[in-house]
């Protein structure tokens, strides 16, 4: 049916949206490890890029069963978006923590911190993942491809 | 006079009956009127919206304790319905009533020994056979039991329907449907609590054994309606029948060791005879009967489609994907339970030490003032501070724990750790303690093996917590130059090796307990209730804070005795110099001078703490002082000893909370001291050797 | 046997045949994703029957294998779910269905 068309759709979506969080990832590594240089004071550090490259890695993954009209190709894109949700909002929630340190308590050991520093990857790749979001809605709560329990 | 009834009270508005906490009694009426008493244990297997219901009913306000003489959490509360008071026991989450688990032991004996009026089971519908072998257990005890029949809103979805009349009628119980999180039921439910309360009919459940058990069980029954336990007699026959060693150490006690040596006869007789120990047959049969019981009141659509549960399973369960996921979830812990409560930590600190200040110069009596800010404030403020860092913690776990994820994490770590003989949720104390080792040991409560909770209570110290890194840092810049990254690394090395080593020898030497065959059940996927969780976690931070508060504050006090007495004298002699002169010459085979015990005994305090106490003891002078004093292996056991040596206050006291006891707290205090004093000594004298 | 994809070289344990033991019933923790079997028996003692019964699986269980890896066995028993390590899935005899 129409499905083809959507699991074809995810297919590609996850892979450009996983090469890209698999980028980001690698250039976090590149810069911890002292390779690539920081130039826009990005925050690097080797979790952070272990996060982007396994959020990446999971949407690579599944894009060859996505292909194939596998429901269970559907797992990968569905795992890696609230993966990557749960980490920006856990960054998201770090940002407003620091503002609150730099903005209302005025601690030193902030001095300097712009909401620059903050913003990473993790916080700014995730709004990408709304097709898939909807896409994946649409199969199992209006068409009930999957039940949703 | 007044009558209360079921009317919306202005004490608690949009909620349809009047659940007041009874120590809160202000918008009370009139509190004259005498209330009779309901005692209501409320029990069901895990993952069924107990805590839920409990927390509905008893409106939020509950005790959190431990249950005595071990570390499982204990909650009750109260609400009062018309002139009735209902006081309500959550027991621990348990398949069934055996004895082999302290879970599955707290709640027997809760049933047993403490005789409710009420039991409440809270069953997930939709696994109504899995539940109902608990419900015949109780029912055999003699417990007057009232089904919650939970979750019942999700029957349709599975497809499946109960005829809930039939089942009363079969099992002769009252039942309701309920769907805690939307509060529906509730009141019915409370209303058959009531009713179930007031007139206790214990029906006879309608299962009977085969020939021989039940010849066997009247003939036991005769015997132990001789003694004087306590327990329903056919249910002690039962339990006697299953080689129930709890029970059949309590027959002993009543003088029951003939009924013992009958019992064991018996089950000889009947193994030879059917092939199968008694017990087996046992559960065998009430196994046979909820079938038969399923079969007439439940119906159920069979499909075979996936759930969105089994997708998410997929990965999360994948080969190659479960460990990442498991690090990322762990490294997201981490970072929620400091970096995001740190604004609230620094508040506090800073509130407290503005208090401090203003509290010195408003006093005019000078050790007074001090003894104040530093002491009192400085202690309360000191405990405070970790409240944040906790509740963020316990909030995070929570959360983890109600979408259902920490089942499958266990599942995905337990079979790597099983062979260094730790339990899967083992690492978790340990990765949160390179953040600090208080909230760290307190994540050790999800460990379900007892004996495993205890190792890694025991075990966590060891690892580096956030505060001894700038002590390493100042130690490791002053002496090693170049290599003080390396130097600073190489002390976590050190720490997680002995954490592991110590686990492995603990487990191997004085906790041989077996290792349980793993099975663990994997609910569905959920989405988090938040005001429940948010209640739940807020409850048990101010719980910790409780305990814990007093006895940092009372140490804290003894510190600053230590350290300011005799005041105004200078700090060589203070009665905590005394006691580091004192200490001196068991120290200085390691090279460290009585300076350096003294900051160590601040170390006690906090560990960074130590570097502060350096910088007043050398009056500013630290770093010149410490080349003079200390050769560069003295300065790396230095490192090695602040790792090891013992937990701060904060922590000890947590572990003292955490198992219950002092005895642990003592253990690990001696335990730590010699292992840091030997790894020391190990390292000077290698290190003398070398150079 | 041939859903496991582990490859020629990963046989181990897995070279068994069904027939290989008695009484057409073999242990849960050689089953394939994907079979279904009913549990027939199980080697273990009074603790782990009363856990096991209590938690839903007993003999007559129809079980349903949904992985199988190193870490152990994850199950399907009627609605209900369930991760075993393979200890566990060792004790555990079932009547595998075709």
């Amino acid at each position: 049916m129409e499905y083809e068309k959507i699991f074809k759709i995810l297919a590609f979506y996850s892979a450009f949206i996983g090469l890209l969080y698999f980028y980001f990832g690698l250039i976090q590594w590149l810069i911890f490890l002292k390779v690539l240089k920081n130039n826009l004071h990005f925050s690097a550090d080797l979790m952070s890029g272990f996060t982007l490259l396994v959020i990446g890695g999971i949407y690579v993954s599944g894009v060859k069963r996505l292909l194939d009209g596998e429901i269970k190709g559907l797992s990968y894109p569905l795992v890696a978006t609230i993966l990557s949700l749960g980490v920006a909002l856990l960054f998201l929630l770090i940002l407003v923590a620091n503002s609150i340190e730099y903005y209302v308590i005025g601690n030193e050991d902030y001095a300097g911190w712009t909401i620059i520093q903050d913003i990473r990857p993790e916080l700014f790749l995730a709004p990408l993942s709304m097709p898939i979001i909807y896409l994946l809605w649409k199969l199992i709560i209006k068409e009930k491809l999957v039940k949703p329990i | 006079m007044i009558k209360f009834t079921s009317m919306t009270c202005s004490g608690c508005p949009g909620k349809k009956f009047c659940f007041t906490n009874l120590a809160d009694d202000t918008h009370l009426i009139s509190t004259t009127q005498s209330l009779k008493k309901i005692r209501v244990a409320l029990i069901g297997n895990p993952n069924t919206g107990k805590s839920c219901i409990f927390n509905e009913l008893t409106h939020g306000k509950q005790y959190i304790g431990n249950w005595p003489g071990v570390t499982v959490e204990k909650k009750e509360g109260k609400l009062r319905y018309n002139s009735y008071e209902i006081v309500i026991t959550d027991l621990p989450g348990t398949y069934n009533l055996g004895a082999i688990s302290i879970d599955e032991k707290i709640s027997r004996d809760y049933i047993i020994e403490e005789k409710p009026d009420v039991v409440v089971q809270v069953v997930d519908s939709t696994k109504l056979e899995r539940n109902l072998y608990l419900t015949i257990e109780l029912l055999e005890s003699g417990a007057n039991v009232v089904l919650a029949l939970n979750m019942f809103d999700q029957l349709e979805a599975w497809g499946i329907k109960i005829d809930v009349e039939k089942l009363k009628q079969i099992l002769g119980l009252e039942a309701v449907p309920t769907v805690a999180i939307r509060g529906e039921g509730l009141e019915e439910l409370v209303k058959k609590i009531v009713q179930k309360g007031l007139n206790p009919a214990s029906n006879p459940i309608p299962i009977t054994y085969n020939r021989d058990i039940e010849k066997a069980i009247s003939q036991l029954i005769q015997e132990i309606k001789k003694i004087g336990i306590k327990a329903n007699p056919r249910w002690v026959a039962i339990k006697l029948l299953e080689e129930d060693q709890d029970i059949i150490e309590k027959v002993k006690f009543y003088g029951g060791n003939e009924i013992i040596k009958i019992s064991k006869e018996l089950i000889t007789e009947i193994w030879d005879k059917n092939g199968v120990h008694p017990s087996f047959l046992i559960s065998q049969t009430r196994y046979n009967f909820i079938k038969e019981i399923i079969s007439k009141t439940v119906s159920r659509k069979v499909e075979t489609t996936l759930t969105l549960t089994d997708l998410i399973d997929h990965v999360v369960t994948h080969k190659v994907w479960s460990l990442p996921i498991f690090f990322i979830v762990i490294w997201s812990m981490f970072k929620f339970t400091f970096d995001v409560a740190a604004p609230f930590v620094d508040a506090i600190d800073i509130t407290f030490s503005l208090l401090a200040e203003w509290v010195k110069n408003a006093v005019t009596i000078d050790w007074l003032g001090s003894l104040l800010a530093d002491g009192v404030i400085g202690g309360v403020g000191f405990v405070l501070v970790f409240f944040p860092n906790i509740f963020m913690l316990f909030l995070y776990m929570s959360i983890m724990e109600d979408i259902g994820y920490m089942s499958r994490a266990a599942y995905n770590l337990d079979s790597l750790l099983r062979r260094i003989g730790l339990s899967g949720k083992s690492i978790i104390p340990m990765l949160l303690g390179m953040g600090c080792n208080v909230p760290a040991i307190m994540s050790a409560r999800t460990i379900d093996s007892h004996e495993d909770r205890l190792v890694t209570i025991l075990v966590t110290p060891l690892i580096p917590c956030s505060a001894r890194l700038p002590v390493f840092i100042m130690i490791a810049s002053i002496f090693f130059a170049k290599m003080a990254s390396l130097a600073v690394l190489s002390m976590y090395f050190l720490g997680f090796t002995l954490a592991i080593l110590i686990a492995l020898l603990l487990r191997k030497i004085i906790f041989k307990g077996r290792i349980l065959p793993f099975i663990m059940e994997l609910p569905n996927y959920k989405t988090p209730t938040m005001s429940l969780t948010f209640s739940q976690t807020w409850n048990r931070a101010k719980h910790f804070l409780k305990k814990v508060g007093g006895v940092i504050l009372i140490l804290s006090i003894v510190m600053w005795f230590l350290l300011n007495m005799p005041y105004g004298a200078p700090i060589e002699d203070s009665y905590g110099a005394l006691l580091g002169k004192t200490i001196e010459p068991i120290l200085r085979p390691l090279g460290f001078t009585w300076e350096i015990a003294l900051a160590l005994i601040f170390g006690f305090i906090a560990k960074e703490v130590v570097i502060s106490a350096l910088g007043v003891i050398f009056s500013g002078a630290a770093e010149t002082a410490l080349v003079s004093i200390l050769s560069p292996a003295s300065a790396f056991a230095l490192m090695a000893f602040v790792l090891i040596y013992t937990p701060c206050i904060p922590t000890l006291v947590t572990i003292k909370n955490e198992t219950n006891s002092w005895k642990w707290l003592v253990v690990t205090l001696f335990y730590e001291l010699t292992l840091a004093y030997f790894i020391a000594l190990g390292i000077v004298l290698i290190g003398n050797l070398l150079f | 046997m041939g859903a496991w994809g582990f490859g020629k070289k990963r046989r181990g344990i897995f070279h068994h045949k069904e027939s290989d033991f008695g009484n057409n019933e073999i242990p849960l923790a050689l089953l394939s994703p994907g079979s279904e079997g009913t549990v027939s028996h199980i080697n273990a003692g009074r603790g782990l029957w009363s856990k096991l019964f209590g938690m839903g699986i007993g003999v007559g269980s129809r079980i349903k294998v949904l992985a199988n890896d190193y870490r152990g066995i994850i199950i399907l028993v009627g609605n209900m779910k369930f991760a075993l390590g393979r200890g566990m899935a060792m004790k555990i005899f079932v009547k595998p269905l075709k």
